[in-house]
Formats: C-alpha cells, sequence, structure tokens
C-alpha cells in the first residue's frame, strides 16, 4: 500500500503542493490582517484542502485508477488502504502545518486549540470517507441491500435534522455540536473515533465490491 | 529443418508438414539418425500450434519414417531402398488419382492420359540433362 | 500438474444477460482461443480471470489457486490484456512500466526495453499521447514483462499494425516454447489464433456451444460441390446447403460421414476444399445445422 500512495504522491504532486501552498498562504494572510481568531485560518484551509483531494479523487476516477489497482498483485485490502494514504497524508500535514503555524505565531495553545484541530481534523477525514463510500456503493450490481442501509442512514439523518428542526432545537444542538463539544476532549475522541469508523467502513465497501472495471 | 508452410494452400498445415518431411525422408535428403526440432521448437519456428507438430510427427511414426527415443526426441528412421521404393510408389498412387479420375471424366483416354504422363517424364529428364 | 486455469459452473448475472454456468479449463503449455460474437460474454469471462469482476457463483482456479481478491498470490503468474487499458496518463509509458515493475519479483526490465523495441513503441512519450495501437503496446509490454505464466488476452491487437501485429505473433510462439506457459486468446480476427491456438472454444449467449481441438475442425470441415438430380435431401452433418438446378454446395462439419453418404447416393462432380478457421467460425456461430437453400 506504501508503493500505491508513493505513486499517488509523485503522481499529483504539483496539485498537492499547490494545494498546501494554498493553506499556507491563507494561515500567513489571516494572521497578518488579523482576519479573525485561530478558527479562521483552520477552516479556511479545509476549503483548498477539500478542493485539492476532489480534484485529485476526480482525476484519479477518470483515469480509472481503481482498476489499475485492481489488476496488481495485491489484496483488496492494502489497495483500499492504498487509495486512502495519500488524504489522509495530507491531512496528517496540515494539522503540522497549524502547528508551525501556532509556534510562530506564538498564539496560545490551549488544549480547547488542539482538540479544535483534532476535530475538525477527523471532522474533514471523515467527509472525504464519504464521497469515497458513495462511489464505491455504485458498484455493487444489483446488491440493494447495501443502497438499503446506505440510505436508510442518510434518510435518519435527514429525518433526525428535521425533527430537531421542527422542536427548534436545531440550533442549539448544532452549536453544542460543533462548538461545545468540538473543544473538549471528549469530542475530540468522539469525533476520531467517527472518523476511524468512516474509515473502517470504507474498506470494507471497498473489498466488498462486485466489480473493479472503473 | 526449413519446410515452406502456407495457409493458402487447399492441403492442411498437418498434411503439408507431413508431406515435406516425407519427401526429404524418402529422397535421402533427411539422412537415416538425423534429429529433428522437437515439437515445441517446431512449433515456434514454424509458427504452427503444438498440437498440430504432434499430430504430424505422430502420423511420421505410424508410417515408420521416424521413430522416438525417450528423453532424446525424434529421429529419421533407417529405411531399406526397396521400402522407400514401396512408400513413395504408395504416394504416388494417392496422390495421382483425382487428376487421373478428373481427367477421365473430361473424357479423355487412358491413351491420353499415358502419352501425357510420358510427355511430363521426358521433359523432367530433358531438363536434368541441361542442368547437368 | 495443475491447469493453467480452471472455471466450474461459473455464473455472473447482470440486468440484461447472464454468463454460464460455465466449464472450462486450460492445461498447461497449450493455447485455447475464445471466439465469440460481441456481447457473448467473453470479456466477462476473462475480466473475471483476472480478477475485476466477482462471479456470482462457481469456482475458479489458477494454476491450482483459488481466484481469491484477499490473496492475490495467483496474481503473480498471470498477464493479463484486458478490453480497457488503463495507465498512469500523465506518465511516460517508462514511468508506468517502473511503477509496475515494483510489484513482481520475475519483471525483467530488459525483456521489457526488448519488446518496446520489437513493436516499435516510444517509451518516453506520455500514455495520453500514445495512439489507440501504441496504449495497446504497452499493454501488452506490461502484461509480459514478468514472465507470466498464464496469458489472459482480450483481443490484444486492437489497433494494432500490421507489423507490430506479426512481432507480438513472433513473441507469443517464442514463449509457448518452453512448454511451461499458457495463452488464453480472445479475439474476433481469428487468423490471428489460426496457427497458433491448438484448441478452441465458442461462446454464445454465455454458454460454451463447443470446445474443440483447432485442428479437429480444420481437418473434418469442407465445402463441397457435387452435382444430383435429386432434391429434397437431407445429407449428413452438413450445416448449410446451397442449390442451383442440380448443382449443390455444402458445408459439411464431418467429411467423411457426408462423402459416405454422397458416393452412396451415386453423386457426380464432386470437388471439395477446406475451409478457413474463420468460415467454420461463422458457420459454428451462426447455429448447427442451419439450411439455407437457394433457387434460381
Amino acid at each position: 500500500m506504501w508503493r500505491l500512495m508513493k505513486a499517488e504522491l509523485s503522481y499529483y504532486k504539483f496539485a498537492l503542493l499547490l494545494g498546501f501552498g494554498v493553506c499556507v498562504l491563507v494561515a500567513v494572510a489571516s494572521w497578518i490582517w488579523n482576519w479573525g481568531d485561530l478558527n479562521t485560518p483552520i477552516a479556511n484551509s479545509a476549503f483548498s484542502y477539500f478542493i485539492t483531494i476532489a480534484i485529485i479523487g476526480s482525476d484519479a476516477d477518470k483515469e480509472k485508477r481503481d482498476r489499475l489497482y485492481s489488476l496488481l498483485p495485491l489484496s483488496l485490502r492494502e489497495i483500499a488502504h492504498g487509495r486512502m494514504l495519500l488524504a489522509v497524508l495530507f491531512q496528517i500535514s496540515i494539522f503540522l502545518l497549524w502547528l508551525i503555524f501556532l509556534a510562530v505565531t506564538r498564539e496560545s495553545v490551549t488544549l480547547r486549540t488542539i482538540c479544535n484541530m483534532l476535530s475538525f481534523s477527523a471532522l474533514t477525514l471523515a467527509m472525504i470517507m464519504f464521497f469515497v463510500i458513495h462511489h464505491d456503493l455504485g458498484y455493487f450490481g444489483n446488491n440493494k441491500r447495501y443502497y438499503g442501509i446506505y440510505y436508510g442512514f442518510l434518510g435518519l439523518a435527514i429525518v433526525s435534522i428535521g425533527f430537531l428542526y421542527y422542536i427548534q432545537k436545531l440550533q442549539t444542538v448544532l452549536k453544542y455540536l460543533f462548538t461545545t463539544l468540538y473543544g473538549l476532549p471528549a469530542g475530540a475522541i468522539l469525533f476520531s473515533v467517527f472518523a476511524l469508523g468512516m474509515y473502517i467502513l470504507s474498506l470494507r465497501i471497498f473489498m466488498r465490491r462486485k466489480s473493479y472495471l472503473a | 529443418m526449413l519446410l515452406n508452410l502456407t495457409d493458402l494452400s487447399s492441403e492442411s498445415l498437418q498434411s503439408q508438414i507431413i508431406r515435406q518431411i516425407r519427401a526429404k525422408i524418402l529422397s535421402g535428403e533427411l539422412a537415416a539418425e538425423t534429429d529433428l526440432p522437437s515439437i515445441r521448437e517446431f512449433a515456434r519456428d514454424h509458427h504452427v500450434s503444438v498440437i498440430t507438430v504432434q499430430r504430424a510427427y505422430e502420423a511420421l511414426l505410424r508410417e515408420g519414417l521416424i521413430h522416438s527415443r525417450r528423453g532424446k526426441g525424434f529421429f529419421v528412421s533407417e529405411l531399406r531402398e526397396n521400402e522407400k521404393h514401396k512408400m513413395a510408389k504408395q504416394r504416388l498412387r494417392e496422390t495421382i488419382a483425382p487428376p487421373l479420375m478428373a481427367a477421365a471424366e473430361e473424357g479423355l483416354s487412358s491413351k491420353d492420359i499415358i502419352e501425357t504422363v510420358n510427355l511430363i517424364l521426358r521433359q523432367k529428364g530433358k531438363k536434368a540433362e541441361q542442368e547437368k | 500438474m495443475s491447469k493453467a486455469f480452471e472455471f466450474k459452473n461459473l455464473i455472473k448475472t447482470y440486468p440484461d444477460f447472464k454468463l454460464g454456468p460455465l466449464n472450462l479449463d486450460l492445461a498447461p503449455g497449450m493455447v485455447l482461443g475464445f471466439v465469440g460474437p460481441n456481447g457473448s460474454g467473453k470479456s466477462t469471462t476473462m475480466h473475471c480471470l483476472a480478477g475485476l469482476v466477482r462471479p456470482d457463483s462457481g469456482k475458479s482456479e489458477i494454476l491450482g489457486r483459488e481466484i481469491d481478491l484477499n490473496d492475490p498470490a495467483w496474481k503473480f503468474d498471470i498477464g493479463y490484456v484486458g478490453d480497457l487499458h488503463v495507465f498512469y496518463e500523465a506518465w511516460s509509458g517508462e514511468k508506468n512500466l517502473q511503477f509496475l515493475a515494483q510489484f513482481y519479483p520475475r519483471w525483467s526490465h530488459e525483456f521489457a526495453a526488448k519488446l518496446a523495441k520489437r513493436l516499435d513503441l516510444p517509451l518516453k512519450k506520455k500514455a495520453k499521447e500514445l495512439s489507440t495501437g501504441n496504449r495497446a503496446k504497452l499493454a501488452i509490454i506490461a502484461a509480459l514483462a514478468h514472465a507470466p505464466k498464464l496469458l489472459i488476452l482480450d483481443e490484444p491487437t486492437a489497433g494494432l499494425d500490421p507489423v507490430a501485429r506479426a512481432e507480438f505473433q513472433d513473441v507469443l510462439f517464442e514463449m509457448m516454447a518452453d512448454g511451461e506457459r499458457a495463452i488464453f486468446y480472445s479475439t474476433h480476427i481469428l487468423p490471428e489464433i489460426s496457427r497458433l491456438a491448438d484448441e478452441l472454444a465458442f461462446l454464445q449467449n454465455g454458454q460454451i456451444v463447443l470446445r474443440t481441438g483447432k485442428d479437429d475442425l480444420t481437418e473434418k470441415w469442407r465445402k463441397i460441390t457435387f452435382r444430383l438430380s435429386r432434391n429434397n435431401l437431407k445429407f449428413e452433418s452438413v450445416v448449410s446447403h446451397q442449390h442451383e438446378g442440380n448443382d449443390h454446395q455444402v458445408i459439411s462439419s464431418d467429411f467423411e460421414a457426408t462423402m459416405r453418404q454422397l458416393h452412396e447416393l451415386g453423386v457426380e462432380n464432386v470437388q471439395h476444399s477446406r475451409l478457413s478457421v474463420d468460415e467454420i467460425a461463422v458457420q459454428i456461430l451462426k447455429g448447427a445445422n442451419h439450411v439455407a437453400t437457394h433457387e434460381s
């Protein structure tokens, strides 16, 4: 799987460097021009991160990278890991960028700050996994079971949100999740576990695909 | 061993192989105990499938023109002159029958046919003289 | 020695098509030609062999090892040229091959370079800049460079110019010479396998309609013309029949049987000729015992 990651790294180095460069610029600019507190560069770099990964992902899809990998003498597990490692590596490097940013700007580094950063990283990774899973679900042929589970969960989420909105608690819940819990160690752990769960799910779903033709 | 094999013939590849090797053996071009290429070597060199060569070799084995030694491959058999003579005659009978029949159907008499055959043989004789 | 590959009751179902139950095998040292019309399931069969598609049921083995997508040991011994060629498009052919080389212990860079020279492939050009034919050449090199024991070729010469095609044939004949390899070759261009193939399997609508030695076909099938003043006769082992007045032309799948009958009937002006593998394949795929009479 490391060979796959190295190949992807080498193949997309231009896009990755550009994306990373934008993150650095955003961080520097927000500091120089005092755009806001620490959350601003973190949040803004997320855009760059997503766009970079989305572009890379869609390019890999266009070139049918899944098929190329599936022809290699590797187990499905190794291929599944290999697909994800680039996004994970990119995320880690951005996390390190933030740490360096904090050190350089000598902002006060509280537990809350670290927890914020961890939660954010976990959630962005989970989002990426979500898109990958959505893509892979298209390769199960007639098997309606996975579609059922997937749309079941989606439906549940939408209904829950709708329900919360209805009882006018949506605002409160969202605020709690993404500001309070976010900055707490419990929150960071929770979101990390969630991201790990999504990662494992994405592996499982890839390994159970019915076809690797594209 | 160089053979001339073609897809454009009315003869199957297998037959071509058998006929050409037989001709070389009966004419003495391939001397007794000469070793023949292995089946796979032959297949590779002449671009034919292994099974085709296998069957051709088997046919030649049955005719007694070649023999095999375990682990050593295939070899041209030792044939006495009269055996070769008999084989060549048998071959002639087989190959000449269809055109002779066709000629008869077209209305030629036995006399006509034998005359033509002699003419052809005389021409071959003249050619041999010229080449000397 | 275990078979090069073996399918037992392989089934793959799609909404509008079913492949199988398929029973097919290939002994090492042999070449099996795979013939069938478009949409008959040839590519699907090969996808299953290459691990690109998971069959619905049935057993599949390559060189005695079960095709298990979680244990890829069997993949080291196969070379697959598919119906679609995938590469890192922005990388050169050379770089693509270097990438693949890392995964195969038996990869030979010299052999790859030699193949590239023989097939006349510019290795420094980016994959996306290669013509269809050159992409095919790159795919061929990628499949052969690690000296696989089983070659799975799905119309490998699509797009290749005649010179490259001839070179490819040469390479295949050379590879078969050590007797340890097997080739499973699907193609529409039957002259390509008319010499190379030891056996042929005909696929139609997801089922194998015939599996036979190639020489058996070419020895037994004949086109026979004759004169007979009787009409409305059924001829033995004849798959097609045309006649103009008393002149008849039949295609026979068993030359000796048909000739015996014709002699008994006392036909005249018998002439016969062999059929190419191409012509035989068309007859087989059109359906056995298809009778066409042309009156004029």
